[in-house]
């Protein structure tokens, strides 16, 4: 993993913007709760791959956490499209790649393999602790304003 | 709102296993800010209000011969039940996890029979350790 690419940046913890696609209502709760209890902003949430990618046409984000398995279109569909837009805007407007990061109950080397080639930055397996979450997190995002 | 949950000392049944390790839910709740909504309140209902619904996409999927819907259902299953403490539950919602993958379905039924036993005792659990007024209307099972 590549790690610490926006601890590098401008961007304050305050002002990063997270994306999250996650269709189970009580992984929803878990993930506002753990967001909040470590005082980043409130993050938009979708619940299919498809709306993850509606929104980033209306808005680049910071951060996404991805579901891989949701109705619709899941994770990793979703994280194809969400880099062939950033290929085609990033260019023209300087856009930075957001960094998705994959949550998945399946962390087998061969759907590992399968997030990268999607263009998944980072793995939170499921079921993740407050301890996993904040690792991950810290990774790729700035700890404090 | 004030809220009385049973903590980590919550006896297990007849020397059953729990089918809730208290244990889990006690780690999460020590994120509870002042002045929040109860954490472990809006965990145990989410719960309640989603993984019941699954499990009956599960059983649909069985019928229907769906191997997909049921990887896909139980999958979900299993990491809310493994999030809030469910392990036994969790633990089946895996094995119906990987007959949905395989899409061998002939084990399915009986698996999925002591998947709602198991479902039934966890959410009667989580009920019981909301309030009553608290637990109203958010588990059909």
């Amino acid at each position: 993993m590549k790690g610490n690419q926006l601890n590098n940046s401008i961007v304050a913890k305050s002002d990063v913007r997270l994306l999250v696609a996650e269709d189970n209502p009580f992984n929803v709760e878990l993930i506002k709760i753990m967001l909040d209890s470590l005082e980043y902003p409130e993050a938009v949430f979708v619940t299919t791959g498809r709306q993850a990618c509606e929104a980033c046409n209306v808005q680049q984000y910071d951060l996404i956490l991805m579901d891989c398995n949701m109705p619709e279109m899941d994770g990793y569909e979703a994280t194809r499209h969400i880099r062939t837009l950033e290929s085609s805007v990033s260019s023209m407007l300087c856009h930075r790649p957001s960094i998705i990061i994959a949550m998945t109950g399946d962390s087998m080397p061969d759907n590992q393999e399968e997030c990268r080639k999607a263009g998944i930055d980072d793995f939170l397996p499921k079921p993740f602790t407050i301890q996993h979450f904040k690792n991950v997190l810290q990774r790729w995002l700035p700890e404090s304003d | 709102m004030v809220v009385n949950i049973r903590t980590t000392d919550t006896p297990g049944s007849g020397g059953q296993p729990d089918a809730v390790d208290w244990s889990v839910l006690e780690t999460l709740n020590v994120l509870q800010k002042a002045g929040k909504p109860s954490i472990r309140r809006t965990l145990i209902t989410a719960y309640l209000t989603t993984v019941p619904g699954l499990l009956e996409r599960a059983g649909t999927a069985v019928n229907t011969a769906d191997g997909a819907a049921l990887r896909s259902a139980a999958h979900s299953m299993k990491s809310s039940s493994m999030a809030i403490g469910a392990v036994l539950f969790g633990r089946t919602c895996a094995e119906l996890e990987l007959l949905g993958k395989s899409n061998t379905l002939e084990d399915a039924p009986a698996l999925l029979r002591r998947a709602e036993s198991e479902l039934d005792a966890t959410c009667s659990a989580l009920r019981e350790a909301l309030e009553p007024d608290e637990s109203d209307g958010v588990c059909s099972f």
